[in-house]
């Protein structure tokens, strides 16, 4: 690797000699005795700002991007100060690796030594790498970044868990320490010897580097807050998917209350694929574990087998049937686990299809595991969704329900699956709305005002029956997700709607143009394109949603000023309910606004 | 805010706007417990009076609400309009080769750069594959060695530049002591107490009608050593 590295270097140094232009005998002037006495390189005016003056930096990198901490200290004091003169808290911006800064590094720093309790990335993955960052690097761990030399190759601590961010000493300085060997080789290749013989670059040898003081980026001083916020600023992308990314890794997310809305039906119509995800998840967990616990059992005699058999230990070397008996021992144990501790998956004992390829494995309703060859990928997966097995389920469902109830306990689980079924149902009625308000646009309101009321009938007989009538707190704090409404750029779609795009019967809803606050009324009037809608702005969704009270889990009743977010809890039926409200009315002014919001709309949801 | 003015219409307007949202929502009895309208921009613009916390934050049963700013770009000092902010970032690469081009000869791609006469020509680490602009090269950008500034000589390459270090004659010049293995700036501070450099960010973008931040977003994370220093 590191010969690879120097004869890289080697033909870089060849090729600059064969750009410029320049006959063996200039190159011989130009590089005169004195120059080569001229190194070591760093003279004074160019001793690059160390934190140690007697120390001189060398480079020996292609090219290095400094980043002053000091300074980024003293941005964020102007800044925060600023902030603090209008009651704003700061929240730091770090998304594209910190605008280039490196983004784990800058956020630790301002975490550590500025108390920076907030930062801003764009993306999903931005946000998960930061937490880990933020959750590996705790207080009180020491992080520092050297400037890399080979001298302190041992003390080097990489401040970032990502090991590409400082690159490893050891390979910077054989980079820069061809071996005379390759050098030959290449002059050797039809190169002229003497013209590279005479550089300057090839003759001198470079001197060893001058240490740098370590510099620390963070967790010394203790002023981290505790509770550190992400928020994922960009517009998120694949949103009912990245739902527990952003409840795994408590990230908060900003997106327009209808994508919101729409992202939750979806995840929730979704229930079912997502828990069969959740199984095979837990499925292949387990099987690497008892894969791991089969191994060591059987190591000697599994190797001793190898030996005889000349192949490698994979699963179908391991009993099947012992396994499969085994796995669903841990099954059936961890499900009975789940019923009494609130947080089981009583999924486990059903039997979902997976339409996932990978399959190591294949469990029948009976746990009888018939081994397949390919240990390697662990994934797992069941077969079968026979009726009987679904009725079994429903009944397990009911059976956990109930010992829930008993207990007092909140079942996350089970308000899960509350919420399938009614979701399905929900889905039946929204698909019969949509299907009626496209026949006939005059009669939208009164549709949904059904629906409205038929699913306030509905919610209200379930919902308190179950969580809301006992007052408890619907779901665990990890199952929050945090909502920023964008209303920013989401107001045309949220709360205003097109001229042209209207009915004329909705048109003589609308708010007159002279009763519009000024400045909107001079927008208007400049491009007579956005006015404010008839009846279903921002307000009066959320005035239906609170009308119908059902404040428990939806995402306005949960305000408060401590809490400072929007909070939902979409696992619960009420925050279901609520939704479905959203969702409908959100519907419909996507639909009058968006010019081909129908299509899309109806492709996406209902197709 | 897209544009941080106090004479903007464009944002007084928005601000008017997202206030009588905002106005609507809390008269229908909603608590908005946060809001958050400021970049850095906003924020440091001192005309610009948008942000009220008395009309804006105040709201009933809740006390010592906080709004809050989004800020990025002047955190890491690249907002040029507010000299309180610091430069954060130093792009360096090293000499490696120098030489003695005569005249009539070119260098790099292209030819692009004739020796007007005997010159001295250094070869840098650094190209546009490590996020140097291309568009600075052939005398566009500069280069600070030792102190000293030297334009760029012919077009950037993908993984080096070439530097006009003075006519060849000239010995006693700065540019005849620079030697390989020498430091080369980019651009930013380049020591201790240089707060801005002799070549500065904002002066590279404004030449390439660009941000400070397309700038440094745009270094490679591959190539480019990161170093963090006080």
């Amino acid at each position: 690797m590191n010969v690879h590295r120097s004869i890289q270097v080697r033909i870089l140094r060849v090729q600059s000699s064969f750009f410029i232009d320049m006959p063996p005998s200039t190159g011989r002037s130009a590089s005169s005795p004195s120059r080569r006495s001229a190194t070591p390189p760093i003279s004074n005016c160019t001793a690059g700002g160390s934190a140690n003056n007697n120390s001189q930096h060398y480079h020996p990198q292609r090219a290095v991007h400094q980043i002053r901490l000091s300074a980024l200290r003293h941005n964020y004091s102007i800044i925060s100060s600023a902030a603090s003169k209008q009651q704003c808290s700061v929240i730091t911006v770090v998304k594209a690796d910190g605008y280039g800064h490196g983004a784990i590094e800058t956020a630790l720093h301002l975490a550590d030594y500025c108390g920076a309790d907030s930062f801003a990335v764009a993306t999903v993955d931005e946000g998960v790498t930061l937490r880990k960052a933020l959750n590996q690097m705790n207080v009180g761990t020491s992080a520092t970044a050297v400037v890399p030399t080979p001298n302190q190759n041992q003390n080097a601590v990489v401040p970032n868990p990502n090991p590409t961010v400082v690159k490893k000493p050891g390979n910077i300085s054989t980079l820069f320490q061809p071996p005379a060997s390759v050098e030959v080789a290449i002059s050797g290749a039809g190169c002229d010897t003497s013209s590279i013989g005479s550089m300057p670059t090839s003759v001198v040898p470079l001197p060893l580097p001058v240490v740098g003081p370590p510099v620390k980026i963070g967790a010394t001083k203790k002023n981290r807050s505790p509770n550190i916020r992400i928020l994922v600023l960009g517009p998120p992308t694949h949103l009912p998917d990245d739902f527990a990314l952003y409840q795994q890794f408590n990230l908060e997310l900003m997106c327009s209350g209808p994508q919101m809305a729409r992202a939750l039906m979806e995840w929730v119509a979704n229930c079912d694929a997502r828990r069969i995800q959740e199984v095979e998840k837990a499925a292949s967990y387990q099987q690497s574990i008892l894969l791991e616990q089969a191994m060591e059992e059987e190591d000697d005699k599994q190797m001793a087998r190898n030996k005889r058999a000349g192949q490698a230990s994979t699963l179908s070397n391991v009993e099947g049937v012992e396994l499969g008996k085994e796995l669903r021992q841990i099954l059936l144990k961890k499900e009975s686990m789940g019923r009494t501790s609130g947080h089981g998956s009583d999924h486990m004992s059903s039997t979902p299809t997976s339409t996932r390829g990978s399959m190591a494995g294949t469990v029948d309703a009976n746990g009888q595991q018939q081994p397949v060859s390919q240990a390697t990928a662990p994934a797992m997966s069941f077969k079968g969704i026979e009726d009987a097995a679904k009725a079994s389920r429903v009944r397990e469902m009911a059976a956990a329900k109930v010992l829930a109830q008993t207990a007092g306990e909140e079942e996350v689980e089970d308000d899960d699956d509350t919420s399938l079924e009614d979701s399905d149902h929900n889905n039946v009625v929204n698909d019969q709305a949509v299907s009626i308000a496209h026949e006939n646009d005059a009669a939208d309101s009164a549709v949904v005002s059904a629906v409205s009321s038929a699913a306030v009938k509905d919610a209200s007989a379930k919902v308190s029956s179950s969580t809301m009538k006992k007052g408890v707190a619907p779901a665990t704090a990890r199952r929050k997700i945090k909502w920023h409404a964008l209303v920013d750029s989401g107001m045309g779609r949220l709360g205003f709607k097109s001229v042209e795009d209207e009915d004329g019967d909705e048109e003589e809803k609308g708010i007159p143009l002279d009763k519009l606050p000024a400045p909107l009324q001079a927008h208007t009037k400049k491009n007579a394109k956005w006015k404010i809608g008839p009846h279903r702005d921002t307000v009066s969704i959320i005035k239906a949603m609170t009308d119908a009270e059902i404040f428990g889990g939806a995402p306005i009743g949960k305000l408060s000023s401590k809490n400072a977010m929007d909070v939902i809890d979409f696992f619960t039926f009420d925050t279901l309910l609520s939704l479905f409200f959203l969702f409908l009315n959100a519907y419909r002014i996507f639909r009058n606004v968006h010019p081909y919001g129908r299509s899309i709309f109806r492709i996406r949801l209902y197709k | 805010m897209a544009e941080a003015s106090s004479e903007s219409d464009f944002t007084n307007e928005q601000m008017a706007r997202f206030k009588s949202l905002l106005k609507r929502v809390r008269q229908a009895g909603i608590s908005v417990p946060t809001i958050s309208t400021d970049n850095s921009s906003a924020l440091l613009t001192t005309n610009l009076n948008h942000f009220n916390p008395a009309e804006l934050l105040v709201q009933k049963n809740v006390t010592n609400s906080l709004g809050y700013v989004r800020t990025g770009g002047g955190i890491f000092g690249q907002r040029p309009a507010f000299p309180l902010l610091k430069s954060v970032s130093t792009l360096s690469a090293s000499v490696r080769h120098v030489a003695i081009v005569p005249e009539g000869q070119s260098v790099g791609y292209d030819r692009a750069y004739i020796a007007p006469k005997n010159v001295r020509i250094g070869t840098l680490t650094i190209g546009f594959a490590d996020g140097y602009p291309r568009d600075l090269g052939n005398g566009r950008g500069f280069v600070s060695i030792r102190g000293a500034v030297f334009p760029i000589a012919g077009n950037v390459c993908m993984g080096m530049l070439m530097v006009d270090l003075g006519p060849a004659e000239d010995v006693d010049g700065i540019g005849a002591k620079v030697s390989v293995g020498d430091r080369a700036v980019l651009w930013g501070p380049e020591h201790d107490g240089d707060s801005e450099g002799t070549i500065r960010l904002q002066d590279l973008a404004q030449k390439l009608k660009t941000t400070q931040s397309a700038l440094t977003c745009s270094l490679n994370r591959a190539r480019v050593q990161r170093q963090y220093i006080e």
